[in-house]
């Protein structure tokens, strides 16, 4: 269900204009990786396409998320906003803070 | 231990002692001298640094529960409810553009000492053009001139006071004592007062990098940035009362002057101007980032006005939050600098945070008690000891505030 539901984002944010302008020269690896199971993706930012791999794809321009897999979900189909699961701690985002707030704005431009 | 591992150590460690050294500290140095003397001036800072270290240690074990959080909003919200850690978060908002005020004003004073005569308001708004700026074109320090310009501030200052202390003397050293229970008495003003030396290590764990940086970097990183300090203020407290009475260092606000000017009388001037510019680099713009960023975040929660969610969508700058915090630390700062109230600003922030701490170290129990969290860390620091702490630190906020409309209304 995950796979199809980050499939779905990238789709949504590639149909997007404002999320291409907003990644413009941003190329980074973005990793989600689950808690409570063994699931994980990689979403390739690259020249404004977003692509996803399976499993954890190392770069050296990384953002790494951990999260339960019912968080990601929640995340990932717009029910949840994901600043406020970082702030209920049930949301992990490592790396550079300007990273992750272009992050936070892709799901604001997608679900507002 | 890495390379990469003791580069990670090291840039934490600069994070935890590279906050903590302001421009504000050393008018908190004269503060000291004001209540007391040296003898009771160093025992008062090295006890606020172990309760600093306490207070760590509660800090390290909740950020191990909520790694990657931003910190006392959510570390309070789950420990003491919603709406408790939102007045804690504002309160430490406020602090921050409190510091702000009081870093201005001090920096003010230092080039009035240093270029008598200038017009010290082009300087600020020199200063918070340049501020405006950097954050608007989303510039941060790199990790790498972060630790150069905390190491190289650390090991200056430590320099400048053991070489003063070493410097022979003419002046009637400033060795007064007081007597046991006066010096007893006085220790309960110097503690909390000395606290202020301290505050900016609890936003370490806001900067780890993964999850296994809460393990041990991040709460020995804090300790080690804590103490590194001590040791540097106890220094420069050493070598200034070798040569300068307690009345002399009170009465300046920029005591760290007295010292680079005794030293060399040529490039003393240089020195203290280095010395708060790198001082001043290390606190005031990763402050204005924290303040942003929190700002932001409460924003995003719909518990802050929706203008502070405003984005920059090209460059992914908080341009809304950085607007609302700009404003209000230029205004704090003008307020601060045209009514020399930097002293009650700087007095202000030690009151507020130590209700801070007082309100994190019952969080730390509480968590422990509700188990509802795995913990990356724990502390090996008895539970009751955080229920004291946070009486005492509760106390010490009470204490400094009363303290301070008593001395007001005298």
């Amino acid at each position: 269900m995950l796979n199809e539901l980050i499939t779905r984002f990238v789709d949504e944010a590639n149909n997007n204009d404002r999320v291409r302008n907003v990644i413009t020269d941003w190329n980074p690896h973005i990793v989600l990786a689950s808690e409570d199971s063994d699931w994980s993706a990689t979403v390739v930012v690259d020249a404004t396409i977003l692509s996803v791999r399976e499993g954890k794809h190392s770069a050296s321009h990384m953002i790494t998320l951990y999260a339960d897999d019912s968080v990601f979900a929640s995340i990932l189909s717009g029910r949840s906003n994901p600043a406020e699961e970082s702030i209920n701690g049930t949301l992990q985002v490592y790396g550079d803070a300007r990273d992750q707030i272009r992050l936070d704005v892709l799901t604001m431009i997608l679900w507002g | 231990m890495t390379l990469r591992s003791a580069r990670e150590f090291l840039f934490y460690f600069a994070i935890a002692a590279g906050l903590s050294l302001s421009t504000s500290c050393f008018l908190i140095i004269s503060e000291l001298h004001a209540i007391s003397v040296l003898g009771w001036i160093i025992p008062a800072i090295w006890l606020a640094a172990g309760l600093s270290v306490l207070v760590s240690q509660g800090i390290s074990e909740l950020s191990g529960m909520f790694p990657a959080s931003p910190g006392i909003r959510t570390y309070l919200k789950f420990a003491l409810g919603d709406r408790f850690s939102l007045v804690c978060v504002y309160l430490y908002l406020f602090m921050l553009i409190l510091v702000a005020g009081a870093e201005t004003a001090m920096f003010s004073r230092i080039l009035d000492s240093i270029f008598p005569g200038g017009n010290h308001w082009l300087s600020i708004s020199l200063l918070y053009l340049m501020l405006l700026f950097v954050q608007l074109f989303g510039l941060e320090l790199p990790r790498t001139v972060q630790l150069l310009v905390t190491l190289t501030l650390i090991t200056g200052l430590a320099a400048i006071g053991a070489a003063a202390f070493l410097l022979p003397s003419d002046a009637v050293s400033a060795t007064a004592t007081e007597p046991l229970l006066a010096g007893i008495e006085q220790l309960v003003l110097l503690v909390p007062t000395a606290i202020f030396l301290f505050i900016g290590f609890e936003w370490t764990p806001l900067v780890g990098i993964g999850p296994g940086a809460f393990r041990r970097k991040i709460p020995w990183a804090m300790t080690a940035g804590i103490l590194v300090n001590a040791l540097v203020y106890s220094l420069v407290c050493l070598g200034l009362e070798k040569h300068f009475s307690a009345a002399d260092i009170a009465g300046s606000d920029i005591p760290h002057h007295l010292l680079t000017t005794l030293l060399s009388t040529r490039y003393g001037a240089a020195g203290t101007l280095l010395i708060s510019l790198f001082a001043t680099l290390t606190t005031f713009n990763a402050g204005f980032i924290a303040g942003v960023r929190l700002l932001y975040l409460l924003a995003r929660e719909n518990k802050a006005p929706v203008v502070c969610r405003r984005v920059n969508l090209d460059s992914g700058v908080l341009s809304g939050a950085v607007f609302v915090i700009w404003s209000a630390a230029l205004l704090s700062s003008v307020v601060a600098v045209y009514f020399d109230l930097y002293v009650h600003f700087s007095i202000g922030c030690a009151i507020i945070i130590c209700f801070i701490y007082a309100s994190v170290l019952l969080a730390v129990p509480r968590m422990r008690k509700k188990g509802s969290h795995k913990r990356l860390y724990s502390t090996s620091v008895p539970m009751p000891v955080f229920y004291l702490l946070s009486l005492l630190f509760l106390l010490f906020s009470a204490g400094l505030t009363g303290s301070y409309f008593i001395a007001g209304a005298g």
